[in-house]
C-alpha cells in the first residue's frame, strides 16, 4: 500500500468517492481518494491505508491510497481527466464566484465536511440579518431555510446555530438532515409526492416534521400511495429532540403548521428523543395549539398513555400514518399475509431447522422500527444499533442469533457513499448471511426517490439469485419498498420485480416486521 | 409546481444540484465549496479576529500607513556596482539565491546550475564538475537574497564579482540591489551555465557594467539617478504590467540614458554592443524594476500590527511570504505550478515549479495586478482581454489600498490594487495572482514558457494564524 499526493486541489467527498468506485474499477484493484483532512486521515490510518507522507498532506491536499504496484503518472493521469469532466469550464484557476448570492437566496441546501458546518452556516445567517426582509409564508415563515445534510457536526456548535437562526428567523433543518420536502420541492433523499403546491390544487393535506430521514420518506410514500396529500416535510435533524438541542427546529415547524391553513394535522417522527423534551413538546401543543398531532417517537414510553388532548401517541410510522389519514376519510391498507399462508411458511422452515432472522436495513429509522416491531413477537434481537445495550453485536462483521443491521452507521460507511446508493457492502453481507445455516429469515428495505439508486432492480436480484442457491432456496426474502410511482425508479416497477423473483414484497415497514416476527417467533 | 418565488443555493457537493435540476426546479445556484486550506483552527482565528473591534482597529490604522509607505517610496537608480562591495554581508565564498532558505541539496534542477555555473564565474572552480564537488565540501555558503536587500529573478543567482544596479529609496534612504538582466534563451538565471552564459556574464562585468556605471553616475550629477517610478508608471500605460512584459519599459531606460550614453568617451563598437544588448532584450528593464520594489517593499517590515505582506518570493521547491507585523518570519509551502504557454517542444511535464523574487512586483501593485492594463499578457494563458481585467478587478478584493502612481487607463485611472493582505485573502478565500517565466526543470536548458498562476493558499493560512496568536 502507498499514498501519492496531488498537492493543493479540493474536490467534495462524494465526488471523490464516486471517483474512487471509477479508479477502482478502471484499474481494477482497490484506489481510495480523500482529501487530506484531520477527520479524513484518522479514518485512513484505521483503515491501515494512511503512510507517513499521507500523514503530512493537508486539507488542500488529495490523499490517494492504492497498492504499490500502481503507476503514478498513470493514476494521476486519470484523475486529471475525471475532475476534468467534472468542472469542464476551463482548466485555469476559476474565478470566485460573488458570494452576494445569499442575498436573493431564500433556500439553502449544505453539504460541506461538519467540521466547517458552523462557520459557513454561520456566515450566512450574518447575511440574512444584515438584509431588510420580512418572513415569508413560503419559506415556513422564517426569512431563509437552510437545509444541513452534514453529519459529525459537533451538538454544541448545533445548539448555537439553531439559537442564532431562531433570533434571526432563519430555519435550519438539520444537522445529518437526509430528507426534507419544501413547497413540493424534495431536498437530500426524498420521494416525489403529492403536495398542496401541486398544479393539480390539493386543499389540504398532512404536515410532516420528521427527525429521521427514511422516517419521513416512509411516512411520505405510505400517504402518497393511499392517496393522501403532503403539506410540508420537515426535517429537524437527528439529534433535534436531545436534551441539548430542545428541539428548536421542531417547535418552530410546530408554530408555521399550526398556522398554515393548508394543515390538517401533524405528524411528528423521531427515533430516541429525550423524555423531557417530548414533555416539554407535549406541553407545547397542548397549551397552544388546535390541531391534531400524532407523535410517532421510536424508544419513548408513554407509560401507556395513548392520548393527552390534542395529542396521541403512535406506536409506529404505520401507525401514525393510519390514523392522520383518517382525517381525509382514507383507510390505510398495508400488505396482508393471510394466517393460512403464514403456517405454510412456517411449516416450510421448520423442516430445514433454520431458526433465525437477519435484516439489513439501509434507513436507520426504519431498522429501529422493525427492531420495536419484532419485539413484541421474539424479544430484543442484536444489532449494531440496538433499542437494548445489552444486544449490541460483538463485531460488526459478525451477525448472531437474530440481528438487524443498520447499514448506514459510520462504522460501514466510512469513505463510501449512502448504502442507499451504494449496495456494495449490503450485496456482500446478504451472500454471507445466506450461507449461514441458521438463518430462516432475510428482511431489506428498498429505498427510492431522487438521489437514490437508480436501478436497484438491477444491483439486487442477480446477488439474490445467487444467494438463494447458496441456501438451496430455503431462506424465506422480504423486502419492503419505500417509494412512490411518480418516483425516477417507480415503486410498481420495483415491486413486481422483486416478487417475479420470489421476494416477498410489503409496502409497510411494520407490515413486513409483524409477518416476520410471527414466522420466527414459531421456528 | 409553483417554485418561482424559491431561491435555491446549493453550498457544496454538486450531486445536490444536480437532483435539483432533475426535479425541473430552475432557480438554482450552485457554490462548489473548498475549505481554501482552512482548518477548523484557522475558522476559530477568525471568530477571534472577528470578534475583536479593538484588534481590527490597530490593524486597520497600521495596515494604512504600510500603504501610504509603499505608495510614497522614490525609488531611483543611484550606482552601480560589483556585489561584494555594496550588498550587505557578501563574500567571496557567499551565493545568494531566490524564493525563502534553501539548503543545496533539496534545490530544484535550474537553481543547481545556475549555483554551478556562478561558482566557475568567480573563478572558484575550473568546471561545472568541481564547482559541485566545492558545494558539496560545504565550502559555500547559500543564503536569499532577500535576507541582503537583494532580489533576483527566477534562480536569482547572485555572487561576489556580479554587478548590481543600486536602487535607493529617496524618501527613507534605504537600499536594495538586483542583477543585471542577461537576456532571453540559455541565461544563468534560468540555470544555463555552459561556457557561453559564462562567457556573457563576463562581457557584463567587463563591458557592460564599466559603462553603465558612468551612465548612471552623469544621472545622478544631473537628477538624483533614474527615477524608476516614473519609468514604471509610464511604462504602465503602454501596456506593459513590469513583470512579464518589460517592452515599454526596456526602450523607455534605453531612451533615458541615451544622452549620457552619448557623451561618453566610448567607441563607436561599444557603443553599439551596449545598446544592442539593451534593446534585444525586452526584459533589461525587470531587474532594475524588482530592486524599486525590493527597496519600496523593504521599508514596511516590521510595521507593528500590519497583515500586509512585504515579500512572496519562490526558490522553486516552495514559496514564501513574510508579513509586515510579523517581521523576518517566513511562512512556506510547496511551490504552485503555472498554467502558461510553452515554447515548441516543451510541455507542462518539462516545467518547474514557480521560481523566483520576481513577485517582489505584485507585492507593490504591478505584475499580474497591474494586468487589466497590459491586455497582450494574457496571450500567456490563453486568455481573453476581458480575463486581465478579470484578475486584476479579483486582487482589489485582497489588497488594502490602490496604488497612487500606477494608473489603470481603461479603469478611469483608477490606481493597481495595492497592499496584499493576508486577513483578506483568508476571509476571501482568494489568492494572489501571479505572473511567471517558466524553467525547465533540467538545469542548463533555460526558459521553456511564460504563465500565470494563484499563489498557494496555504502559507497564507499559516501567516494568518500566527498573526492572530501573535496580536490577540
Amino acid at each position: 500500500m502507498k499514498n501519492i499526493i496531488k498537492p493543493n486541489c479540493f474536490y467534495d467527498s462524494i465526488f471523490l468517492m464516486q471517483l474512487s468506485e471509477k479508479l477502482s474499477s478502471e484499474l481494477s484493484c482497490k484506489i481510495t481518494l480523500m482529501m487530506g483532512t484531520e477527520a479524513n486521515k484518522m479514518l485512513l490510518k484505521e483503515q491501515g491505508l494512511l503512510t507517513s507522507l499521507g500523514q503530512n498532506a493537508k486539507v488542500n491536499d488529495l490523499i490517494i491510497c492504492c497498492p504499490d504496484n500502481v503507476n503514478e503518472g498513470e493514476i494521476l493521469e486519470l484523475i486529471t481527466k475525471h475532475t476534468f469532466e467534472q468542472q469542464p469550464v476551463s482548466d485555469v484557476p476559476t474565478l470566485q464566484v460573488d458570494k452576494d448570492i445569499y442575498a436573493v437566496a431564500n433556500l439553502v441546501s449544505v453539504s460541506i465536511p461538519g467540521e466547517f458546518v458552523y462557520y459557513e452556516v454561520k456566515k450566512i445567517i450574518q447575511k440574512v440579518k444584515s438584509q431588510k426582509i420580512e418572513p415569508q409564508k413560503l419559506l415556513l415563515n422564517h426569512k431563509m431555510c437552510i437545509f444541513i445534510f452534514s453529519d459529525n457536526v459537533p451538538i454544541e456548535e448545533e445548539v448555537k446555530l439553531k439559537q442564532l437562526a431562531k433570533k434571526n428567523n432563519v430555519l435550519i433543518m438539520g444537522p445529518d438532515c437526509g430528507t426534507a420536502i419544501i413547497n413540493g420541492i424534495g431536498l437530500g433523499f426524498a420521494n416525489k409526492v403529492r403536495t398542496v403546491y401541486d398544479t393539480a390544487g390539493y386543499k389540504s393535506g398532512i404536515g410532516i416534521i420528521s427527525a429521521g430521514g427514511t422516517g419521513l420518506q416512509a411516512i411520505t410514500s405510505m400517504i402518497h400511495n393511499c392517496g393522501g396529500v403532503i403539506t410540508q416535510g420537515i426535517g429537524t435533524g437527528s439529534r433535534d429532540l436531545s436534551d441539548k438541542v430542545g428541539g428548536v427546529t421542531t417547535i418552530e415547524s410546530i408554530k408555521f403548521l399550526e398556522s398554515d391553513p393548508t394543515t390538517k394535522c401533524i405528524i411528528i417522527f423521531s427515533k430516541q428523543p429525550s423524555k423531557k423534551v417530548v414533555n416539554k413538546l407535549v406541553n407545547y401543543i397542548t397549551a397552544y395549539c388546535k390541531k391534531q398531532y400524532i407523535l410517532s417517537l421510536i424508544g419513548f414510553e408513554s407509560n401507556g398513555q395513548k392520548k393527552i388532548k390534542n395529542v396521541v401517541f403512535a406506536e409506529t410510522t404505520e401507525a401514525a400514518v393510519e390514523y392522520a389519514l383518517k382525517h381525509f376519510g382514507i383507510k390505510f391498507k398495508p400488505t396482508v399475509v393471510s394466517k393460512t399462508e403464514v403456517e405454510q411458511v412456517v411449516r416450510k422452515l421448520k423442516k430445514t431447522k433454520r431458526k433465525y432472522v437477519r435484516g439489513l436495513y439501509s434507513g436507520g429509522s426504519l431498522c429501529d422500527e422493525a427492531m420495536l416491531v419484532l419485539k413484541r413477537y421474539i424479544g430484543d434481537v442484536y444489532s449494531n444499533t440496538p433499542l437494548n445495550p445489552n444486544y449490541k453485536i460483538p463485531s460488526a462483521w459478525e451477525s448472531c442469533e437474530h440481528t438487524i443491521i443498520d447499514l448506514g452507521d459510520d462504522i460501514y460507511t466510512r469513505g463510501k457513499p449512502h448504502p442507499m446508493i451504494d449496495f456494495s457492502f449490503r450485496k456482500e453481507r446478504l451472500l454471507k448471511e445466506a450461507q449461514d445455516k441458521s438463518v430462516a429469515v432475510i428482511m431489506f428495505d428498498i429505498v427510492l426517490g431522487f438521489g437514490a439508486n437508480p436501478d436497484p432492480v438491477k444491483e439486487l436480484l442477480a446477488v439474490i439469485k445467487h444467494a438463494k442457491k447458496l441456501c438451496n432456496n430455503e431462506i424465506l426474502f422480504c423486502a419492503v419498498i419505500v417509494g412512490t410511482e411518480l418516483d425516477p425508479q417507480n415503486v410498481g416497477y420495483i415491486t413486481k420485480s422483486f416478487s417475479k423473483s420470489g421476494v416477498l414484497t410489503f409496502n409497510s415497514n411494520v407490515a413486513m416486521a409483524k409477518f416476520v416476527g410471527e414466522v420466527v417467533k414459531n421456528l | 409546481m409553483n417554485t418561482e418565488n424559491i431561491k435555491i443555493v446549493n453550498l457544496g457537493a454538486k450531486w445536490f444540484y444536480e437532483s435539483f435540476i432533475n426535479q425541473g426546479i430552475k432557480n438554482v445556484f450552485h457554490l462548489a465549496w473548498s475549505p481554501q486550506g482552512k482548518s477548523k483552527k484557522t475558522y476559530q482565528l477568525i471568530e477571534k479576529f472577528n470578534s475583536n473591534k479593538t484588534l481590527q482597529h490597530k490593524v486597520h490604522c497600521a495596515n494604512v500607513s504600510v500603504v501610504e509607505k509603499l505608495n510614497s517610496a522614490e525609488p531611483f537608480v543611484v550606482d552601480i556596482e560589483q556585489a561584494y562591495k555594496v550588498i550587505p554581508g557578501m563574500r567571496k565564498d557567499l551565493i545568494l539565491h531566490a524564493g525563502p532558505p534553501i539548503e543545496y541539496e533539496q534545490m530544484c534542477g535550474p537553481m543547481k546550475g545556475a549555483i554551478l555555473g556562478a561558482i566557475v564565474y568567480e573563478g572558484l572552480a575550473n568546471d561545472i564538475t568541481e564547482a559541485e564537488k566545492k558545494v558539496l565540501q560545504k565550502k559555500i555558503k547559500f543564503s536569499p537574497c532577500h535576507h541582503h536587500n537583494t532580489v533576483g529573478p527566477m534562480a536569482g543567482i547572485v555572487s561576489a564579482s556580479m554587478p548590481v544596479w543600486v536602487v535607493k529609496n529617496l524618501k527613507y534612504g534605504n537600499y536594495a540591489y538586483a542583477t543585471i538582466n542577461e537576456g532571453l534563451g540559455k541565461v544563468l538565471r534560468f540555470g544555463a551555465n555552459s561556457p557561453e552564459v559564462l562567457r556573457r556574464l563576463k562581457w557584463i562585468e567587463k563591458t557592460l557594467f564599466p559603462v553603465l556605471k558612468k551612465v548612471i553616475h552623469l544621472a545622478v550629477k544631473n537628477s538624483h539617478g533614474i527615477n524608476v517610478k516614473t519609468l514604471t508608471s509610464q511604462a504602465l500605460t503602454m501596456g506593459d504590467e513590469c513583470h512579464n512584459r518589460n517592452v515599454a519599459a526596456t526602450n523607455l531606460f534605453l531612451k533615458e540614458i541615451l544622452p549620457y550614453l552619448i557623451e561618453l568617451p566610448i567607441s563607436k563598437k561599444t557603443f553599439l554592443e551596449v545598446v544592442k544588448f539593451i534593446s534585444s532584450n525586452p526584459h533589461f528593464f525587470l531587474n532594475i524594476s524588482m530592486a524599486a520594489c525590493k527597496s519600496t517593499a523593504d521599508v514596511v517590515e516590521g510595521t507593528k500590527y500590519s497583515s500586509i505582506i512585504y515579500t512572496m518570493a519562490r526558490n522553486g521547491v516552495e514559496i514564501g511570504i513574510r508579513v509586515a507585523g510579523l517581521p523576518k518570519q517566513w511562512f512556506t509551502t510547496t511551490a504552485g505550478m503555472p498554467k502558461g504557454l510553452y515554447f515548441s517542444g516543451y510541455t507542462e511535464k518539462d516545467a518547474n515549479p514557480d521560481l523566483g523574487d520576481s513577485t517582489i512586483s505584485e507585492v507593490c501593485g504591478i505584475g499580474a495586478f497591474a494586468m487589466a492594463g497590459s491586455p497582450a499578457i494574457v496571450k500567456f494563458v490563453g486568455g481573453s482581454p476581458d480575463d486581465a481585467v478579470k484578475y486584476t478587478n479579483e486582487m482589489y478584493k485582497i489588497t488594502y489600498g490602490t496604488h497612487q502612481t500606477y494608473l489603470i487607463p481603461q479603469f478611469n485611472f483608477r490606481g493597481t490594487p495595492l497592499g496584499i493582505d493576508i486577513i483578506k485573502i483568508i476571509q476571501e478565500g482568494i489568492t494572489p495572482i501571479i505572473n511567471t517565466g517558466i524553467a525547465h526543470k533540467q538545469p542548463g536548458i533555460g526558459q521553456i514558457g511564460a504563465g500565470i498562476l494563484y499563489a498557494p493558499v496555504d502559507c497564507f493560512v499559516q501567516a494568518f494564524e500566527k498573526f492572530v496568536e501573535t496580536y490577540l
